[in-house]
């Protein structure tokens, strides 16, 4: 499941679309205590955080989402855009950064590979490796 | 010997010190007026005030304070041009000395040298109005901006879901939007170039002195509002990349709202420490807290704080922690905040220590 935290309704709801559409299920959140209420149950395996939450920043959202489930996969999208935001979330563990605006296409891409690369390297329990 | 002593303690007095008699005409004058004026004590002394200094004003106020005893003492300032060096701005000291045993008045005028003092006014307010145009615009690109981003992946998402061989107006019509969207991303992000409004420009900057000019700026209006300022600053804080001019203001700012949070009175509490590395997330920094006891901000307003255009003041425009927010994450730091209402806050700057 992708969580995405957004605290602008209308991007919620325009990810979630464009992201159930490829075949991801996805809750959303506007800001990070309804966020980490939401990834207690432990099934989310990706999140995209807007750097700038009521509540929170991006950064400590993720740090805290990660003390919880260690695997979690983080994007964050940001309109504050700067290279050394960027330089920090990378730095941070995060798989991608984008600017706002972005493309759907480029986002559903890095969450696409960052899970599969996450799968490799955390096989399931049954799963037959290669 | 005391005439001697007394020569001594006004020559080392870092003001130049005239002192004239009824006719306006120097009676003596101190070893700092060599300094200010570029003449020896000898030329002066003997001399007309209007020839050693050629400013209407300060004639006319020494008038005033020598023929009127109700005046007391009069203020004012002057720019002196000098021949061999650049001008000067002086903050002048006038007072009459009656000597009713000796039947006669003298008049005292002290000379303080501001030049240094106003520059930095100056370069604050102008830096102030620079950064204020920048974040304005800065702020509109964000509040446009992101209505635009929705715009932009809701209209890929309709792109995206029209069936193949559907309507090829229907297309041209979502794609025509969509270089439009694109048209105005590029005008809001020129806009907030233009205003100034670009990435930090890094230099070498001691932290220390940038908050004790700031603190002596900001010591007048502090000193009119009763608050009185406490400064703890750790020793051998190194110097740190960071954009002087940003940092100023975003300290500026701070302490302005401070003060302005303590309409009766109180303590401005300003601390600077070197925080060493204690995780991998976490290295060298240089951690500022800014302190008042004043009204404080509610547990409601808190999470709002540092939004653009998020004001608790009457005529405030909310944009000045939404500006520091910003230069402290340039920088790769952060700002927080805690509050008590009616007991304080106390913002958190951490700025990484970056050297060289």
């Amino acid at each position: 499941m992708i969580l995405v935290v957004d605290d602008q309704e209308s991007m919620c709801w325009v990810l979630s679309k464009v992201l159930s559409e490829v075949g991801f299920s996805v809750k959303t959140a506007g800001t990070a205590k309804e966020a980490f209420s939401i990834a207690t149950n432990n099934e989310v395996t990706a999140t995209v955080i807007d750097y700038r939450l009521p509540d929170k920043n991006g950064f400590d959202l993720f740090l805290e989402l990660r003390k919880q489930n260690p695997k979690i996969l983080g994007v964050l999208i940001t309109s504050y855009g700067s290279k050394e935001l960027k330089e920090k979330a990378l730095r941070l563990g995060f798989h991608a950064y984008f600017d706002k605006p972005f493309q759907n296409q480029a986002l559903i891409a890095a969450l696409q590979a960052g899970l599969k690369s996450h799968r490799k390297l955390t096989p399931e329990i049954g799963e037959s490796i290669p | 010997m005391n005439k001697h002593l007394y020569k001594v303690i006004l020559d080392v007095l870092p003001h130049a010190i005239l002192v004239l008699d009824e006719g306006l005409r120097v009676v003596m004058c101190n070893q700092g007026c060599e300094d200010l004026l570029l003449k020896s004590v000898e030329e002066i002394t003997g001399r007309k005030l209007s020839e050693v200094i050629p400013h209407k004003d300060l004639q006319n106020q020494a008038r005033v304070v020598l023929q009127n005893r109700e005046a007391g003492t009069k203020l004012i300032e002057l720019h002196l041009d000098r021949e061999k060096d650049s001008s000067k701005i002086l903050k002048a000291t006038i007072t009459a000395l009656h000597l009713e045993d000796m039947g006669t008045s003298l008049c005292l005028i002290t000379l303080e040298d501001i030049t240094q003092q106003v520059q930095l006014e100056e370069q604050l307010v102008q830096s102030e109005k620079l950064a204020g145009m920048g974040l304005l615009a800065r702020s509109i690109a964000h509040e446009v901006g992101n209505p635009l981003s929705i715009m932009a992946s809701t209209l890929q998402y309709i792109q995206s879901s029209l069936l193949d061989g559907s309507n090829q107006n229907l297309r041209e019509a979502i794609e025509t939007i969509m270089d439009n969207i694109h048209q105005m991303h590029t005008l809001l992000r020129s806009l907030s170039d233009f205003t100034g409004s670009k990435r930090p420009q890094f230099e070498s900057c001691n932290l220390q002195r940038i908050l004790s000019q700031l603190l002596t700026f900001v010591s007048k209006e502090a000193e009119i509002h009763n608050v009185s300022i406490h400064r703890e600053f750790d020793e051998g804080i190194p110097n740190c990349q960071v954009d002087h001019r940003e940092i100023k203001q975003l300290f500026l700012n701070l302490f302005k709202n401070a003060i302005e949070a303590m309409p009766q009175g109180g303590k401005l509490g300003v601390k600077m420490h070197l925080v060493r590395k204690d995780s991998p997330r976490n290295k060298d920094r240089v951690l500022m807290e800014i302190s008042d006891t004043g009204i404080g901000i509610s547990e409601t307003d808190i999470p709002y704080i540092f939004r653009p255009f998020y004001s608790t003041k009457h005529k405030g425009a909310g944009l000045g922690l939404s500006f520091c927010r910003r230069v402290a994450e340039e920088h790769g730091g952060e700002i927080s905040v805690k509050s008590q209402m009616r007991r304080g806050t106390t913002f958190i700057v951490t700025l990484p220590l970056r050297q060289g």
